[in-house]
């Protein structure tokens, strides 16, 4: 893998947890680039880049994509561009993912807190695909390396189910 | 009478014949193709002359004919007039020898018919003295046979009594036996009829409280469901994003590494 490259998945990896986040970056970033470096015209790459990186995604999105710095674009030649997009497409092919069942859909801050527990958790980069399951109730599922391991509330509560009844039971004698 | 028919048969059949003959020569001369030899004349005469000659056989033929009938005829008659005779000659022999039979033959019945009368006039004697006997000896018999009856009826009568009261006796036994039977067969009656009902009762208990414990079980699933139904409804409404983000996390966290890795 190139150099730039390497920067960039570092880059990335910082302030991307799930994989539909890092596609549909990538795919931005990609669009952005290609626009920037194949324009008619006397536009600096970098102000293209940024330019089209807004019309593409929205505020937040597109704050989160250049994050990732410039550096790597400055001077990038067309050819440099196709290795570095080989290899991007490469890295996302072969990263780690884990499947993860959460009961409502989570914000950009809720990707965060978790992707930083998995990678911390489980030791190693990942990213997540979160599933959205109302039946887990609270907490989250989770299947990794071919397990499915439930620590969700619904699972706690049919764990537990003995419980209410016995409660109810004891109020009859 | 055969020979007179036999006879006249033969006759006529010669008469025929001859007669048959004269005709076939007198056809033969006619048509004998003398026409081409002879003339008209001639075979008139010769015609006139065969029909002359036939003629006169034909009467001698009759005439024969008829004298031999008459012969016939004649002693035909003659063989009946003897057959006749000679049967009349046999009925009044036959006649004659039936009335001699007849005369003997009623000597013969009257001395037989006497000679039974008389050994029936015996056997009626000695029958009569039999008879006289027999009756008296079947007046004996039967004051005996009278009497035995009597003696047997006696000894049937007492027999009757006494099989009688026998079987009065039997009976009553019978009886007995078969009252204490029923006594012992009402008891056994009643101790199956507690025992099957106490079993049947606990059978009808198991099965209540494996019915209970069934529908308490059922009933306990239900309350589990309903109480997971409110905690999803509760949990859904009253906690936040980052909340829910804060306990997926905690779950996460709580799987240790080496039970995933």
């Amino acid at each position: 893998m190139s150099t730039l490259a390497d920067t960039l998945i570092a880059t990335m990896m910082t302030n991307t947890y799930t994989v539909a986040a890092a596609l549909r970056r990538v795919g931005a970033l990609r669009q952005a680039v290609d626009a920037a470096l194949y324009q008619d015209g006397g536009d600096d790459v970098i102000v293209s880049y940024k330019a089209t990186l807004r019309d593409i995604l929205d505020n937040n999105e597109a704050g989160v994509v250049m994050a990732w710095g410039t550096d790597w674009l400055t001077g990038v030649t067309v050819e440099q561009w196709r290795t570095i997009e080989h290899d991007l497409e490469t890295w996302l092919n072969e990263v780690p993912t884990m499947t993860v069942y959460v009961p409502v859909l989570m914000d950009m801050a809720g990707e965060q807190l978790l992707g930083e527990t998995a990678r911390e958790q489980f030791g190693e980069p990942l990213f997540l695909d979160l599933q959205v399951d109302p039946n887990t109730v609270g907490g989250c599922a989770f299947v990794q390396n071919g397990r499915y391991i439930d620590r969700s509330l619904a699972a706690q509560l049919n764990e537990q189910t003995y419980v209410v009844p016995a409660i109810i039971q004891s109020y009859d004698r | 009478m055969e020979l007179t028919s036999g006879s006249f048969a033969v006759v006529t059949l010669l008469v025929a014949v001859l007669v048959t003959l004269v005709f076939v020569v007198a056809l033969l001369l006619r048509n004998t193709i003398a026409n081409q030899k002879l003339s008209a004349p001639v075979l008139e005469y010769i015609e006139t002359k065969a029909e002359a000659r036939a003629k006169e056989i034909i009467d001698a033929a009759e005439a024969e004919a008829d004298k031999r009938l008459a012969a016939v005829a004649g002693e035909a008659v003659e063989i009946r007039r003897l057959h006749e005779e000679k049967v009349t000659q046999v009925m009044e022999e036959l006649i004659a020898g039936m009335q001699e039979r007849g005369t003997s033959f009623q000597e013969l019945a009257q001395r037989a018919l006497s000679e039974q009368v008389n050994l029936l006039e015996g056997v009626t004697e000695e029958t009569r003295t039999k008879v006289a006997q027999l009756q008296t000896t079947i007046a004996a018999e039967e004051a005996a046979v009278q009497a035995a009856t009597k003696d047997m009826t006696a000894s049937l009568t007492k027999t009757s009594q006494d099989v009688r009261q026998s079987l009065e006796h039997k009976v009553e036994a019978a009886a007995a036996a078969f009252a204490s039977k029923l006594d012992s067969y009402d008891q056994q009656l009643a101790e199956t009829v507690t025992k099957e009902t106490a079993r049947m009762l606990e059978a009808i208990n198991h099965d209540m409280e494996g019915y209970r414990e069934q529908r308490q079980a059922m009933l306990d699933a239900h309350i589990a469901q309903i109480v997971e139904q409110v905690t999803k409804q509760v949990l859904h409404k009253q906690l936040t994003v980052a909340e829910h983000a804060e306990l997926a996390k905690q779950a996460l966290a709580s799987v240790k590494r080496n039970e995933v890795l």
